[in-house]
């Protein structure tokens, strides 16, 4: 039972590597340079190392993000635009309010908290009253708030001087410290990981993480033995939504310094696959963020030494998606198909 | 102005009507297919491309349905035989296909951006020389080009469909699958079924994007499969409430390109005005539905 679990995310890995070789290596037109890039340049050096590392941070929040929603048996499929809108609207506060600077940090990454929590109570409420899927509703509303996020860069909070969709910039008091300079690693990476050492102690001794699993496993049960599941499931999704906003807060404060148009580019839907690749355990969501952020700063690397069209990596991460919840080696009768966790 | 509103409602319609119909049929046996979006954005770019290279609108349409239909084939083996999640798989899908057109764009294009096929076989468009008095009637009946009319066509043959063995097979085993099995219903052939209805027709919708414009952008379908899967959770069981559903949404479509045209309104903003209108019917209808029949777990 033990070596199924563990091997099936490896053989999602190596075939997300094969293929993504293979796709390389046909197209290239100088294919060993582009695999070599593509496999071996975030190693080549610190600078490169650091920011894979730095690129890892915002899917260690978005992948708790999902794996909170999961662990409580519901998607979030709006992470997308709680990480964005979030971020944005904490930006816009922190640039308006003139306070010290350590004050006005945690007062945007409390108030993208409180955005993303709300973004993602909505489709919640609407399941519970109504009966909606909170499947669909939470994606479209997550849709709705990328294009606001977008509306407000572009717009109201365009900073005039700057070239591209953006606000002004923050204080230089107000952004993470630096680790690996000069490459983009900052705290948030220590904050990412307390996070997820946090909710796995949680998960597993308190009586919280027993509800979340009771109601995940049998929603009727807990029910019936007097569990106040829609709390349970309401307190998921806030913390859900909640953690995807401190996601991109933490990104623009530590990497950005401002809010970019576009800067979450699919974060926010991969945290759903790096929950999902290390069977939501959030003690390993660090592994499988960095084989994410290794895709990805590998693709990036590729396309700036070689001109390989970066969109490769979008690819490979839809491939590792696809592949992510299978079980492979696993006989016929004995898995459940509709499981997530 | 206001039958042209409603003539391109009409038009925004059929491609989501099309492919909401697919997914109803995933649907009805239980297994929503969420891929529809990419599915729908690799007929797109499949339709234009066969098309401009064959000189021929047939070949470009067949080619998107064959493509969609191995995707949304694809979706099923990975869920029926290596056991993973449905709604996971389809994410996957939608990612893969948004890479993968962007991908194929560049390496057998050569942009990233919009791209103009020059080259297009027309596509024959229904022009008949009556009503020539009135002018509204005209705009409103006519000028169909033909994959809107198979596109009509579909609609009827769905609900010929559900009407069909077939159908009603596809039905018990959403109602349930183990009496289904037990009453000795080959449930993986009816699946298989439905998946390739739902490939099929989101290979036609697609192509009604694309073809008629002769051009391909990567971000063409827009969210159009989303709203193509409102229409089919809220249409449910039934084709007729399911054209209903897109024919709500059809109209809010195309009242946001209109907005585009006539209004300085932001891009943004427009954009997700179907979003949103959609977001509003969900709602309507699911209060409409709880006071009918009280609360819904």
């Amino acid at each position: 039972m033990m070596h199924r679990k563990v091997l099936s995310p490896i053989l999602t890995v190596a075939i997300a590597f094969l293929l993504s070789a293979v796709i390389l290596g046909i197209t290239s037109r100088q294919p060993r340079e582009t695999l070599r890039w593509f496999f071996l340049g975030p190693f080549s050096n610190f600078y490169f190392f650091g920011n894979m590392l730095a690129a890892s941070i915002p899917l260690m929040f978005t992948g708790l993000a999902a794996c909170l929603a999961f662990s409580a048996g519901m998607f979030n499929l709006g992470l997308e635009g709680q990480h964005y809108f979030g971020a944005i609207i904490g930006t816009i506060v922190a640039l308006s309010v003139p306070t010290s600077s350590v004050s006005s940090m945690f007062l945007a990454l409390a108030v993208s908290f409180l955005v993303g929590a709300l973004l993602a109570l909505v489709p919640m409420l609407l399941r519970l009253t109504l009966g909606f899927s909170e499947l669909i509703s939470s994606f479209m509303i997550g849709q709705v708030f990328i294009y606001v996020g977008d509306f407000l860069l572009n717009g109201l909070f365009r900073d005039p001087e700057a070239a591209l969709a953006a606000t002004r910039h923050l204080d230089e008091t107000v952004v993470l410290a630096k680790i690996l300079p000069p490459s983009n690693l900052h705290a948030g990476y220590v904050v990412a990981i307390a996070l997820c050492l946090m909710f796995t102690v949680v998960r597993k001794w308190f009586v919280m993480g027993y509800e979340f699993k009771m109601v995940r496993e049998n929603p009727r049960f807990a029910k019936i033995h007097g569990m106040d599941v829609e709390r349970i499931w309401l307190l998921a999704m806030i913390l859900s939504g909640g953690v995807a906003a401190l996601g991109g807060m933490v990104e623009v404060l530590g990497v950005y310094g401002r809010a970019v148009k576009g800067f979450s580019h699919g974060n926010g839907f991969n945290g759903i696959a790096v929950s999902l690749l290390v069977r939501n355990n959030p003690a390993l969501i660090f592994l499988s963020a960095l084989f994410f952020a290794y895709l990805e700063s590998g693709a990036e690397i590729a396309s700036l030494m070689v001109q390989t069209p970066a969109e490769i990596v979008r690819l490979v991460q839809g491939i590792v998606f696809c592949l992510v919840t299978a079980e492979f080696l696993f006989s016929r009768g004995e898995r459940d198909a509709d499981s997530v966790t | 102005m206001l039958t042209q509103l409603l003539r391109s409602s009409i038009s925004s319609t059929l491609p989501i009507v099309v492919a909401a119909l697919g997914a109803s049929f995933t649907q009805r046996v239980g297994k929503l297919n969420i891929a529809i979006e990419g599915t729908m954005l690799v007929s797109c770019f499949v339709s234009v491309y066969v098309a401009a290279g064959s000189n021929s609108w047939l070949l470009g349409v067949t080619a998107a349905m064959t493509s969609s239909c191995l995707l949304s084939l694809f979706v099923w083996l990975i869920h029926r035989y290596l056991g993973a999640n449905i709604f996971v798989t389809g994410l996957g899908v939608n990612l893969v296909a948004s890479g993968l057109v962007v991908f194929l764009s560049s390496t057998l294009l050569g942009s990233k951006g919009t791209i103009f096929f020059e080259e297009m076989p027309s596509i024959p468009v229904l022009r008949l020389e009556v009503l020539e008095h009135s002018e509204p009637l005209r705009t409103l009946l006519f000028d169909y080009n033909v994959l809107e009319l198979i596109a009509m066509l579909v609609v009827f043959v769905s609900w010929l469909i559900t009407k069909t063995p077939l159908g009603l097979r596809m039905k018990a085993i959403g109602k349930n699958e183990t009496v289904a099995r037990q009453l000795g219903l080959n449930v993986d052939w009816t699946r298989i079924w439905s998946f390739i209805f739902c490939g099929l027709f989101c290979g036609l919708a697609g192509s009604m994007l694309s073809l008629p414009l002769g051009l391909f952008v990567a971000g063409m379908t827009n969210n159009r499969g989303w709203l193509a899967l409102v229409a089919a959770v809220l249409g449910g069981d039934n084709p007729l409430g399911v054209l209903g559903v897109s024919m709500v949404l059809g109209f809010s479509v195309a009242l946001s390109n209109r907005l585009q045209l006539f209004t300085t309104l932001p891009a943004e903003i427009v954009l997700s005005i179907p979003l949103i209108l959609t977001l509003g019917v969900v709602l309507i209808y699911s209060i409409l539905k709880t006071g009918e029949r009280g609360r819904s777990p």
